[in-house]
């Protein structure tokens, strides 16, 4: 089985995979040699209990405290981005540049080509959180970081975001198939996962709105509490099952686009 | 006999816009047929439709007996399609999309037929589609198309951004397809381009197929002027039924027939008979 949809997706995402796993790589690897540089700064702060909630943090000065606050909380934007971008890149990004003709003119039925997009930005998600894996295996162990922080904890912290990468993806994979164009998918979906992270921000300072935060998919990554309490599987496994519903939905949807029209089709999915 | 493509009724409605306004044709088996129409007038959206890229609102098409809709992956093995502006990933060369093309149909890729299309479409495949003009792009969707070697070919203006050279290339290409076997149905809005090389057209207006012309026909009814020299003038009674004198031009004789009739005035003439000098397209 060649999957040459899947190959040529793949190339497609291949520079957005290669500068977002680069620059978190570069990211990562940097935030962990800067800890012993900042410790004794970040030890000395005394900041407000609410800011460090805000930051997903309790204590800054602990390198636990140190990673959550600076990568727990931004890597997971960048990646809710990349699972937009790529997404709505695939099939209605080629929409709009008019290329989606020459795809769907082989014999490739509808669910098939949306199925191989999927597979190529599961893949290259992969590849970027590989890229990332990477950066802690060579640079954790030329750090002191004292407590029970590895290689492996980092791991696996970075590896909990990717349900919400693959969240945001099947979002725009569903989104893209009703919107008019690519553009009102990703930006529509931009807000929302800005929108996502602030309510989930800022309910842990906020209680009245802290009911709010259910509704919010940064909140099941766990971002601020993976590194101290290990991975919370039932949100994992939740985030999957909504990325599972907004693929099928995607698949459906898709198969009753009608292409290049320009117009919202929200009963898409209703049409066979 | 089987049609190759058969519209039925065709409707098409976008919100509170109609496309199409009931469109109604057949194509043979074999045919070269071309769909006429301004700008505008429903050509694209209706082949489209055939390639289910959109829905029609009614009505039916149906490729080899099969419906266009509930049968698109098996319509689309027997179609090779050329959309209006052939758009490529930025990055892929004309050399990708036809290897692409050859894959994604599950078809060994015959790399010498390729190039022997760009070498007569003085086309040079290994170079980006991003770097390519408007015209090179076309080529290289004309190309994909006849790789396929698909039984019919669906070309949404084919020769659109084509040098005349090139067009002609083009108009050859479609030809030697069609003598193969293939039927061509390609969408025009150019009157000459379709009857040089349809066996019949339908002029689309409005949404519309205003008319259905059987080019061949017109050809072989249509006037034909001949200018013949004869030996001692021109007996009584010598000329053969459907053969009008219609003039002398520099002491030859201008006769008037239908096309199916020019042998008998070749035959009156004792030789060669040969056009008169008016107007290219009046004339045999």
């Amino acid at each position: 089985m060649t999957l040459p949809v899947t190959r040529r997706f793949v190339r497609s995402l291949t520079s957005s995979v290669i500068w977002y796993g680069l620059g978190l790589a570069v990211y990562a690897a940097v935030t962990v040699l800067l800890y012993p540089s900042v410790e004794a700064t970040l030890r000395s702060i005394d900041l407000p209990p609410e800011l460090l909630r805000f930051l997903g943090t309790e204590d800054i000065g602990t390198p636990t405290g140190y990673l959550t606050a600076r990568w727990q909380s931004f890597a997971p934007i960048v990646l809710m981005i990349w699972g937009i971008v790529a997404s709505t890149g695939l099939i209605a990004g080629e929409e709009s540049r008019g290329s989606l003709d020459g795809l769907l003119s082989p014999p490739i039925s509808r669910t098939r080509l949306m199925l191989e997009a999927m597979l190529a930005f599961t893949g290259c998600t992969f590849v970027i959180l590989v890229a990332i894996a990477v950066a802690w295996v060579v640079t954790v162990p030329l750090v002191d970081l004292h407590d029970n922080i590895t290689t492996t904890t980092l791991i696996a912290g970075t590896a909990s975001m990717a349900p919400l990468a693959l969240c945001f993806g099947a979002m725009g994979f569903f989104v893209g198939a009703i919107a008019p164009a690519r553009g009102t998918a990703a930006g529509l979906l931009t807000a929302l996962a800005i929108t996502s992270y602030l309510v989930s921000s800022l309910s842990q300072v906020a209680p009245s709105i802290e009911w709010m935060r259910y509704g919010s998919p940064y909140y099941y990554a766990d971002t601020g509490r993976v590194l101290r309490d290990g991975v919370d599987w039932t949100h994992q496994v939740g985030l999957l099952g909504a990325t599972l519903v907004l693929s099928v939905l995607a698949l459906l949807a898709f198969r009753g686009r009608e292409i290049g029209v320009g117009v919202w089709q929200p009963l898409a999915f209703l049409r066979r | 006999m089987t049609d190759a493509l058969r519209i039925e009724r065709l409707i098409k409605r976008y919100g509170s816009v109609q496309a199409l306004h009931g469109v109604d044709l057949r194509v043979a088996e074999g045919e070269v047929f071309g769909f006429l129409g301004p700008n505008g007038a429903g050509k694209s959206t209706t082949i489209r439709i055939i390639l289910d890229l959109i829905r029609p609102t009614s009505g039916a098409v149906s490729v080899f007996g099969l419906d266009c809709q509930r049968q698109s992956v098996e319509v689309r093995e027997r179609v090779g399609y050329l959309p209006s502006d052939p758009v490529y990933g930025a990055g892929a060369t004309g050399m990708d999309v036809f290897t692409f093309t050859a894959a994604a149909r599950r078809q060994p890729f015959d790399a010498r037929h390729a190039g022997d299309l760009a070498e007569r479409l003085a086309l040079d495949p290994s170079r980006k589609i991003a770097q390519l003009s408007r015209g090179n792009r076309q080529k290289v969707g004309i190309i994909q198309a006849l790789l396929t070697r698909a039984p019919l070919l669906v070309l949404d203006e084919p020769t659109t951004g084509l040098d005349p050279l090139n067009q002609h290339e083009v108009e050859g290409m479609l030809r030697e397809a069609a003598a193969e076997g293939t039927t061509v149905f390609f969408s025009s809005h150019i009157l000459s381009e379709v009857e040089s090389i349809c066996a019949r057209s339908a002029i689309v207006r409005a949404g519309e197929v205003v008319e259905t012309v059987d080019l061949e026909e017109q050809r072989r009814v249509a006037p034909v002027h001949v200018e013949v020299e004869l030996d001692g003038g021109l007996p009584a009674g010598a000329l053969p039924p459907g053969v009008e004198l219609t003039g002398e031009h520099a002491g030859r004789l201008i006769l008037t027939t239908q096309s199916d009739a020019l042998d008998g005035s070749r035959a009156m003439a004792g030789g060669p008979a040969r056009p008169a000098p008016r107007g290219a397209r009046a004339y045999a």
